[in-house]
């Protein structure tokens, strides 16, 4: 992987398949949020309602999960509580083991991407199957997901073909139906011999200890409902309060992630098999994932823990829309990405600098179901970590810069400068475009003038 | 591995900390509002307005009386099997399936997969939406989603308007708490995953009837 944001970005503009696939998705997506939500009769009235109550969920966050864990376990559920990523995985490996599971589907959860749940259940011997027909090809790609709803939107037909052709050890077709249809099959004996299933949350709700997942696939409801065990990986923010305040995230989500109007499932699990259930796990495991959100909880930052992930931002964003997901080289790319990486992981190498991967043009903001003023925090955290991360040519540079606007002396000064260069610059393009001369400026400044007129 | 406790002390901790981003207001919410389509059908019954929503998904619909669900699920199956039911079923029995009726659970997970269709009682049904209500104390889970045909039998009296007509009643449809399982279906499952391009009956039914009994 190449060390900064730009190589990777760069390379990635290189990738013309890349670029198509993903100007593709982010267009077709972003449409459908909008016509999804012109359907409603006050869409934006919701959103910042969205907003308000989400608001409210984080105040009263301590008070909510204890209500919901409460209710849970009086359920029969057990719920568990994880600090970071290494707690989390190992309490989810200790349940795998005393299950004996050797195999263990598992539908896609963001928050167990982000505590990189797979490489430690397969250290310890477990097969993981990712069902999800996306996440399913990244997995067969040794990749990891380039959007938060749509896992694999870099790959074409042709690429996933190729994959599963290996996978399958004889050839299949480059058609979506045919490749569809063999991940079916494939996946359909991995969920009826998993000891264990492994889900997502979207939401837990607090006052009936339920649980909320959504999905289109029926993967999601294979996982939760076909093995014996089992065991939801959540962020600790995912709360809300009640059924109410459910109905409006809902109505929210899939509208703004792929424009329906509800995805085609949404779960409500609440509590393990009861003995009047035909069928349903015996046992219910929920793990409660902080891994830095407490850290964000209470500061400046804390609306990014309002995000209920539908995607709706890298849709929009024209940074994420020229390079895809894996620039980013984060868990969570495009707009929200740049905000919750260096947040939840301020040690890791290169996070901070995705917060310089924004235009902050606000298209995020705009897009946004509950309205995190996303560019505001992207700014935020450019000031939090300027004055340690600017080297001397920087500040020298914005020492001048303000130099010139602040003091009359400096404007004078500056805009003198600019008219002799501007000068000489038209002069040299106007004797290039008579083709006078080569170039008019050398290097990147030539090449970036060869295309504009000075006025 | 933390304790309950002290995970949740580090929140009370954190929650009270520093200072949050005022600049811009939080609007005062009272209730949340209702979630409500911008054009309100009010000329057509719920139940045309769910069946064009259903039909708009890909979905079949089926109209039956009280005594004749168990031709209208024949109907809508066509001859196919082996056929998915489980006990709280809906009067469709051996005969109409030719033989090849499965009874979920007692025929094992093994068989169950193997069946082409399920048949399931809807708690209710959304007409805004187009979705069906299924719940685990009235069908087997595995019934409407291991067969790749799934046929749904619900009362058209059970039909309401917006999601939050069950969400925000829960406690009228299941007065004793929710169910371990609710679901609300919408549509044939289907993933875009591959170039944004739909593909059906990826994991769940591919091909989803209703059958809609009017008593009236």
């Amino acid at each position: 992987m190449t060390v900064t944001f730009l190589g990777r970005a760069e390379r990635a503009m290189r990738d013309d398949r890349l670029r198509h696939a993903i100007a593709n998705a982010t267009t077709l997506m972003a449409d459908r949020r909008l016509h999804a939500l012109s359907r409603l009769e006050d869409p934006d009235g919701l959103r910042d309602a969205a907003r308000a109550l989400r608001h409210g969920a984080m105040t009263d966050l301590p008070e909510l999960l204890d209500r919901w864990s409460s209710r849970l376990e009086e359920l029969g559920g057990r719920v568990h509580w994880a600090r970071d990523a290494t707690e989390a995985t190992t309490i989810v490996r200790d349940l795998v083991r005393a299950h004996g599971a050797r195999v263990v589907a598992k539908g896609k959860s963001m928050a167990s991407e982000e505590i990189h749940l797979n490489d430690v259940l397969e250290a310890d011997g477990r097969e993981v199957v990712e069902t999800d027909l996306g996440e399913f090809i990244i997995q067969l790609a040794g990749e990891t997901p380039s959007h938060i709803i749509a896992p694999a939107i870099h790959h074409d037909r042709y690429t996933v073909a190729e994959l599963l052709t290996d996978d399958a050890g004889r050839a299949i077709e480059a058609d979506i139906v045919a490749e569809a249809a063999y991940a079916r099959a494939r996946l359909r004996a991995s969920f009826l011999g998993a000891g264990v299933g492994i889900s997502g949350v979207n939401f837990a709700v607090a006052d009936t200890g339920s649980i909320c997942l959504v999905e289109n696939e029926g993967n999601g409801r294979m996982c939760t409902s076909v093995p014996p065990v089992h065991v939801a990986i959540m962020g600790m923010e995912r709360i809300v309060r009640d059924w109410s305040e459910l109905d409006v995230m809902l109505g929210l989500l899939a509208r703004s992630g792929t424009g329906q109007a509800l995805s085609v499932y949404t779960n409500l699990i609440t509590g393990p098999r009861r003995s009047s259930d035909a069928d349903g796990p015996d046992e219910l495991h929920v793990v409660v994932v902080d891994n830095g959100r407490s850290s964000i909880l209470g500061t400046e930052f804390e609306e990014s823990l309002h995000c209920i992930r539908c995607g709706a931002c890298q849709n929009v964003c024209p940074v994420y829309r020229q390079v895809g997901g894996h620039a980013y080289d984060a868990v969570y790319a495009g707009p929200i990405g740049a905000v919750l990486t260096p947040l939840l992981q301020p040690e890791r190498a290169g996070a901070r600098e995705l917060a310089e991967a924004s235009t902050l043009c606000g298209a995020c903001w705009d897009a946004c179901p509950v309205r995190i003023p996303l560019h505001d925090l992207l700014l935020a955290l450019r000031r939090r970590d300027a004055p340690e991360d600017a080297g001397r040519v920087r500040r020298v540079g914005f020492a001048l810069w303000s130099w010139s606007w602040a003091t009359r002396t400096g404007f004078v000064v500056t805009t003198q400068i600019g008219r002799i260069v501007g000068g000489v610059a038209r002069r040299r393009a106007a004797r290039a475009r008579s083709g006078a001369g080569g170039r008019s400026l050398p290097g990147w400044i030539g090449a970036w003038l060869a295309g504009r007129e000075l006025p | 591995m933390t304790d309950k406790a002290e995970f949740l002390a580090a929140l009370r901790g954190a929650a009270t900390g520093g200072e949050r981003i005022t600049r811009r207001p939080f609007a005062d919410v009272p209730v949340p509002p209702p979630v409500v389509p911008r054009r309100r059908d009010t000329e057509t019954t719920l139940r045309e307005s769910w069946s064009r929503a259903f039909t708009l998904l890909g979905g079949h619909v089926h109209d039956a009386t009280r005594d004749g669900v168990a031709d209208a699920v024949a109907g809508a199956l066509d001859g196919r099997g082996p056929v998915l039911v489980d006990d709280a079923s809906v009067g469709f029995g051996e005969d109409q399936a030719g033989g090849r009726l499965l009874r979920w659970p007692a025929c094992g997970l093994d068989v169950a997969a193997t069946a082409t269709c399920g048949v399931v009682r809807a708690t209710a049904a959304i007409a805004a939406t187009g979705s069906i209500v299924v719940d685990s104390s009235r069908a087997g889970r595995l019934v409407s989603l291991l067969p790749p045909v799934a046929v749904f039998v619900i009362d058209v009296a059970s039909i309401v308007e917006l999601t939050g007509d069950v969400l925000r009643r829960h406690p009228a449809w299941w007065p004793d708490g929710p169910p371990t399982n609710v679901v609300l279906v919408t549509g044939p499952s289907r993933s875009g995953d591959i170039e944004m391009i739909l593909a059906v009956g990826v994991h769940g039914p591919g091909e989803v009837h209703a059958v809609l009994v009017d008593d009236a």
